[in-house]
């Protein structure tokens, strides 16, 4: 004979077959208050620990710190980056751009990114979080002079933090160097010649003061292309002053028939001479063409 | 010669102060993270047919494609970069909060595959972007993983009750013997099925229950679980 099973287990095995998917949620409305009370508690119990993983080891604060670092400080780097190609295709170039710096850290240096604008390249050495931009270029010459030398193809160093205020400065390589000042003629340590500014700024503005806007080569190109020899050159002008030094020529002449003849070359002659010249940069005759057209011109003169 | 500078870490963070909170809090973020992504092992689709989702969606969800560890870290990391003067209740509900949320997007994230592309429609298999349980009023039914998280839910709570679970867990591995440790955890989390216990221990299922009941009860009565019962921590 099978023994009597307790309500609140009897319960629990019903809602358990619930859980596993064969049954009906159980009502509680047959137990007295206090099994109600018990079968509620293991119940809201069962739920709260839905989805718990018993076994699972979540990796340790000590890694997750270091993983939650790295992956700030690679964010922090990648959104200056980003900052500064918006500023400085806004700004100096459309064409700018901000990389990362592969070489530089392969080769063990400092620099995190490359800035490309106006064919002049700017390498990025990131600094401490708030710290005070001249104190941490003084800490840095080392590093800035390492760079310049590995790259001697980097016109400048901007010296930069990231926190939210990205302050920074851009280093020439005459900042990295003992200077002897005047007039004093004391021998002076490296130190900043630029001012400090929002990192984006203080790029813009040192590419904008050191390189000239060139229009683009594409531009200028096609706009040569769609002009012919004869736009280029003003013919009037140039027949017009041939003409006018043949007078002058001509007045200055001892024989008399030549001094008539020079001295009453005018206008009509210089816009003959233009005509010639137009076809002959048109293409529409050869030197030996030309040289006709000039003798017959000669003959009606 | 100088040296160049050491990055320094960033400002410091109030709760690193304090690692022995920091750990629970941690503790409590993994088991959102878990619940959320383990809603649809079957005994667990069960509950949250009942109490979350609703009769029409509850097979429709998944967790696949996601990294449990990789949320925590996004999740930490979003926490410790939270200023204080935002924190409006207390720090362990927004850990869960920030859990549920980061868990979330990883799994919209992970189905991103599913939305409409140039070259076909969208693809209408398992997605957390189905819709769920239809409002009171009729009102059209939220997406699934909208219902997740109830914005009426008091999070400060879930964290207690959470953290209430993961003591009992504790409490189980350091003081019951290796039958009662199986039957309370396999039966409690959901791991194992009545019917493979019983096979294990030699026992009938209704036997299997009755380990489980005085099991848990004696865990609920625990010194230590009851202080977490009465809004404290050890």
């Amino acid at each position: 004979m099978t023994e009597p099973q307790d309500p609140v287990d009897e319960l629990l095995d019903a809602y358990f077959d619930y859980l596993e998917g064969v049954g009906e949620e159980p009502s509680l409305d047959h137990l007295t208050s206090e099994q109600r009370a018990e079968a509620e508690q293991l119940i809201s119990s069962l739920k709260a620990a839905q989805g718990i993983d018993p076994e699972a080891s979540r990796p340790s604060l000590a890694a997750l710190m270091a993983m939650a670092s790295a992956r700030q400080d690679a964010i922090s780097v990648e959104t200056l980056g980003a900052n500064i190609q918006t500023a400085l295709r806004r700004s100096a170039d459309p064409r700018a751009r901000v990389t990362d710096d592969v070489a530089a850290q392969a080769a063990g240096l400092a620099s995190a990114l490359v800035i490309y604008a106006r064919g002049l390249r700017i390498r990025v050495l990131v600094v401490d979080d708030g710290a005070d931009i001249d104190a941490a270029y003084a800490a840095s010459v080392p590093s800035i002079a390492a760079v310049f030398g590995a790259f001697p193809d980097s016109n400048a160093v901007l010296v930069t933090n990231i926190d939210p205020t990205s302050l920074g400065v851009i280093i020439d390589r005459d900042d990295i160097v003992t200077a002897i000042e005047t007039p004093s003629g004391r021998a002076r340590p490296p130190r900043i010649s630029r001012p400090v500014l929002y990192s984006p700024d203080a790029c813009a503005h040192y590419v904008t003061e050191t390189m000239p806007a060139f229009e683009p080569f594409e531009h200028l190109a096609s706009h040569h292309a769609a002009m012919s020899s004869a736009d280029v050159v003003d013919v009037d002008h140039i027949a017009a002053g041939a003409i006018e030094e043949i007078v002058v020529s001509g007045a200055r002449a001892r024989l008399a028939a030549k001094k008539d003849s020079w001295a009453s070359l005018g206008g009509p002659e210089a816009a003959l001479i233009a005509t010639a010249l137009r076809r002959a940069l048109a293409g529409e005759f050869d030197d030996a063409s030309f040289r006709q057209q000039v003798e017959e011109l000669v003959d009606v003169a | 010669m100088s040296t160049p500078p050491t990055p320094r870490p960033a400002p410091r963070h109030p709760l690193e102060d304090d690692l022995a909170r920091l750990e629970r809090i941690v503790d409590v973020m993994w088991a959102a993270i878990h619940q959320v992504l383990d809603l649809p092992t079957p005994r667990r689709r069960r509950i949250a047919r009942s109490d979350i989702l609703g009769e029409a969606v509850s097979d429709q969800l998944t967790g696949g494609g996601v990294s449990a560890e990789d949320v925590l870290t996004e999740a930490f990391g979003a926490l410790l970069r939270t200023p204080e003067t935002r924190v409006t209740t207390t720090w362990e509900g927004l850990a869960v909060g920030i859990a549920r949320n980061k868990t979330k997007g990883a799994l919209r994230k992970a189905g991103a595959w599913l939305h409409e592309t140039e070259h076909r429609p969208k693809l209408t298999v398992i997605s957390g972007d189905a819709p769920g349980r239809p409002g009171p009023d009729g009102d059209p039914p939220e997406p699934l993983l909208e219902l997740i998280e109830d914005p009426a839910v008091d999070l400060d709570d879930e964290f207690t009750k959470t953290s209430q679970q993961l003591e009992l867990l504790r409490l189980a591995q350091e003081i019951l013997d290796d039958r009662d440790r199986a039957i309370f955890l396999g039966m409690h989390f959901g791991t194992r099925t009545r019917q493979s216990l019983a096979t294990q221990f030699d026992l009938t299922a209704p036997g299997v229950t009755h380990v489980y009941r005085t099991t848990a009860k004696r865990l609920h009565d625990h010194p230590r679980f009851q202080r977490y019962a009465e809004g404290g921590a050890p």
